[in-house]
């Protein structure tokens, strides 16, 4: 079952995307880039050239190299657009024996079919060479007002390159449906694709999934390149006033003047003044030249307000055509690299009365549609909608009223998570899970679901037990969280279904929640987790002083009293600081205890005195300077504090 | 006008339904057992050939992550360096007109510009350290994978030949980070 591709084969350049798990993917091609040129070269070699590698001989080559043959596919050599494109073309355009437009080179006449099926040829191989398997179905989008005959050559095109063209797809319904405006319920949307080289602007009725173009209009010679030439033109004829020079005579100059231009049009679209700056443009008699000038996204508005008034017209005329009102366009979406301007976007929102969308990569959107009509023709996206994500995460409360995520907000379910947990009190015989959900990072402050006993827990020091704590949600949000005993392999489970009477506004309101009191939520955590440490530690240490005071000396003993002395005043504070200074001055006097511990134990491998360290290892919890090693949770990173969960009377 | 057909139209399902059989025809409107079972071996089937799809896919998935990391490691600093090359560009323009104004050797500005030439040298050995190479153009034949025709000129040259170079190119662990502009010998 191979993916069905979708390709944006475009008048200057194509883009292919499929769907990957669901999500839309661009591919980019064998030179890393998103876009492929629709250029075709034949080589003296009798090499067949496709893309950027076609448009770098193209000067060597002008007859052999074929451009925008989009521009002809599927129409009769007498049309006018045929004989528009003849007046501009390097290369021959002929009558074939069926009246259809078609391109002689080097004696042999092709048909745009052909020219265009090796562009769809480099698409096809891009998207086989990204999923390492053959690819033989794709969608294919055309404008919207190509008719039945250009329709057909597209297919055909796609047929010579191997392709079966599942489906062809109108461009502005490609671009609606990477909207995903296809889910929304009887919608009238406009289209306004500024591409590379031509303008198209679309009315289509959404209803039921199925999508009606209700009128079409644009200019099929207006793009961003016409942006780039009146910046050129600008910045030659400045520099010709000063210099006398004109650069546009220079093919080295104009190629970076060009280059220049391209890049100070993008930068105006983010800051409202850019410097263009070449120095070594040029040179003479007297020197090296360089241009350095300062442009304001005013002063680019006021060059090219020529070209958005000429927006105007046609946009006025589709809309009538259509039938509808502008009040009653839902919505207006943003196609082509072009309406990344301001100024563009600015006089959108002033002809159709409301704020455009423009949140899909424009120059990839009418690909990413393509690809997602791919997807549903093979029936990915139906199974991939059906998964779910938890709105907030889910946990267990823990010693000192934290609350501990066992599954994080947003994780894909269905989905399952463990976690080993222990008991805050010696001879502890019972835990409490207390399950909630939130994201603050004490429980007292998050949305309690259930909670349950496990009992039955045999007598040991705190710390020793092994309880395994479950969170297993299904696919449709239902959580069943398990407690499950270790040692005795006692179980004890509850079930929930935790979003019930939560609703988005609330979600996002404890989301917030937890963000607003973050520092002060860390800052209280912090002091529990000192509490917890210093607590354990103290603890361990007290009991190993008390099972071997009899090895110790008697300055090691008095130091270790002092210390559990102070540590258990710093406990009573609620200072984070305080505790950790108390902690390490535990863990230097067990320190020495330990040295002195191990140097009777070393030597005399059979004396008691060895047993007794054996002892409190056997313990488990003798070595309180390193923290409790055996029953720690699983966590990661420098999880050596030991979680206990609360022991509530029963 | 012209419409879309819907876009929720699927292909048909496999066609792998079970004819009805008079066996299993029901009688009262309740499917016997046989028919039960046999619609949930179908449901199950369906079920396992889904969850395999989505386990290869997961598995095709997770290894051209791992290709496109490795790419990143490589080559992410690809941008970065295509920016670093303009300004190549134009120190060596700059070099080029200090060398030819050089004075005589010896004089202040001749060593200045002779240490302006030990900074190119050090910047072009960071670049190789990086493992970027200048693309050989000039005398070479004309190769659009690591050539841009800006021109032809007529010359003595083979025709096909590369005779000036207007702008350097590079590449980048062996990929093309920008091609050599280059003037080609006329045919």
């Amino acid at each position: 079952m191979g993916k069905i591709i979708g390709i944006d084969l475009g008048t200057t350049n194509s883009c292919v995307a499929i769907l990957e798990g669901g999500v839309p993917k661009v591919i980019a091609n064998s030179e890393g880039a998103n876009t492929t040129p629709s250029v075709v070269g034949y080589t003296e070699g009798g090499e067949t050239l496709v893309g950027q590698i076609a448009k770098r001989q193209a000067v060597t080559n002008p007859e052999k190299t074929i451009h925008e043959s989009k521009r002809l596919i599927g129409r009769k050599f007498s049309s006018k657009e045929v004989q528009e494109f003849i007046k501009v073309a390097p290369f021959k355009i002929v009558e074939m024996k069926n009246g259809d437009a078609g391109i002689e080179v080097k004696g042999k006449v092709y048909s745009p079919q052909e020219i265009s099926a090796q562009v769809l040829m480099k698409m096809k191989k891009t998207a086989e060479d990204y999923l390492g398997q053959p690819v033989t179905e794709a969608v294919v989008t055309v404008p919207a007002y190509f008719d039945d005959l250009q329709r057909q050559a597209t297919k055909d095109a796609g047929r010579i390159a191997g392709l079966d063209v599942k489906r062809i797809i109108n461009e502005p319904t490609a671009a609606a449906l990477a909207y995903g405006l296809d889910k929304k319920k009887d919608m009238k949307i406009a289209v306004f694709d500024l591409g590379g080289g031509t303008f198209d602007i679309s009315i289509l009725e959404i209803g039921d999934g199925v999508f009606e173009v209700k009128a079409t209009n644009g200019d099929t010679f207006l793009g961003g390149g016409n942006f780039d030439q009146k910046l050129i033109d600008y910045l030659a004829d400045e520099f010709k006033k000063e210099n006398g020079i004109d650069l546009r005579k220079d093919k080295m100059a104009l190629q970076r003047l060009k280059e220049a231009a391209e890049k100070a049009k993008h930068e105006l679209s983010s800051s409202t003044e850019t410097t263009v700056n070449l120095p070594f443009i040029t040179a003479d008699a007297s020197g090296p030249k360089h241009l350095n000038v300062t442009i304001s996204r005013a002063k680019f508005e006021a060059l090219v307000d020529d070209l958005i008034q000429k927006m105007v017209a046609p946009c006025e005329t589709c809309i009538k055509d259509s039938g509808f009102t502008k009040a009653e366009i839902n919505e207006v979406i943003l196609v082509g690299g072009m309406i990344r301007m301001p100024k563009v976007q600015q006089k959108v929102k002033e002809i159709f009365g409301k704020e455009p969308s423009k949140g899909v990569n424009p120059d990839e959107v009418v690909a990413v549609g393509a690809a997602i009509q791919g997807g549903v023709l093979q029936g990915e996206v139906k199974d991939v909608l059906l998964l779910d994500v938890t709105p907030l995460s889910l946990g267990i409360e823990t010693l000192g009223g934290v609350f501990t995520k066992l599954i994080e907000k947003n994780t894909t379910i269905p989905a399952k998570k463990s976690q080993v947990f222990s008991t805050a009190s010696d001879n502890q015989t019972a835990v409490t899970i207390n399950v909630l959900q939130g994201e603050r990072e004490f429980a007292a402050d998050n949305r309690p679901l259930g909670r349950f006993d496990l009992v039955g827990i045999p007598s040991a020091p705190r710390g020793m037990p092994q309880v395994e704590v479950t969170f297993d949600i299904d696919a449709n949000g239902i959580v069943n969280v398990q407690a499950k005993d270790l040692g005795t392999g006692k179980e004890q489970k509850i079930q929930i279904t935790p979003s019930s009477g939560l609703n988005e506004e609330e979600i996002k309101r404890m989301v917030a929640d937890a963000d607003k009191h973050r520092s002060e939520d860390e800052n209280r955590k912090k002091v529990v987790t000192a509490r917890n440490e210093l607590d354990g530690l103290t603890y361990s240490v007290e009991k190993t002083l008390k099972e071997n005071e009899s090895k110790v000396d008697a300055a090691v003993k008095s130091e270790l009293e002092a210390a559990i002395a102070t540590a258990k005043t710093a406990l009573e504070s609620n200072n984070a600081d305080t505790m950790k200074s108390a902690l390490e001055g535990v863990q230097k006097a067990s320190n020495k205890m330990a040295e002195q511990l191990y140097k009777q134990a070393g030597p005399a491998g059979t004396q008691p005195g060895a047993e007794g360290a054996g002892q409190a290892h056997g313990n488990g919890h003798g070595n309180g300077a390193n923290g409790s090693e055996e029953t720690t949770q699983k966590t990661d990173a420098g999880g050596d504090d030991v979680i206990d969960a609360d022991f509530k009377e029963l | 006008m012209i419409s879309d057909s819907s876009t929720n139209s699927s292909e048909p399902a496999d066609n792998s339904a079970i004819e009805g059989d008079s066996d299993r025809t029901p009688t009262n409107g309740i499917p016997s057992p046989a028919a039960a079972a046999e619609e949930l071996q179908l449901k199950l089937q369906e079920s396992e050939k889904k969850y395999l799809y989505l386990y290869s896919e997961f598995e095709n998935f997770r290894r051209r992550i791992e290709r496109d990391r490795l790419d990143y490691i490589k080559f992410g600093h690809e941008g970065f360096l295509k920016e670093l090359l303009q300004v190549l560009d134009n120190f060596e323009r700059a070099l080029a007109h200090a060398k030819s104004l050089g004075g005589e050797k010896g004089s202040p500005l001749a060593l200045v510009v002779q240490g302006i030439e030990m900074i190119h040298y050090q910047f072009a050995e960071a670049l190789k350290a990086q493992g970027v190479t200048a693309v050989p153009s000039v005398g070479q034949k004309f190769d659009p994978t690591l050539h841009e025709a800006v021109g032809e000129e007529e010359s003595k040259s083979e025709p096909g030949t590369i005779v000036k170079e207007m702008q350097k190119g590079y590449q980048l662990h062996g990929r093309l980070l920008r091609p050599a502009r280059v003037v080609v010998a006329k045919k």
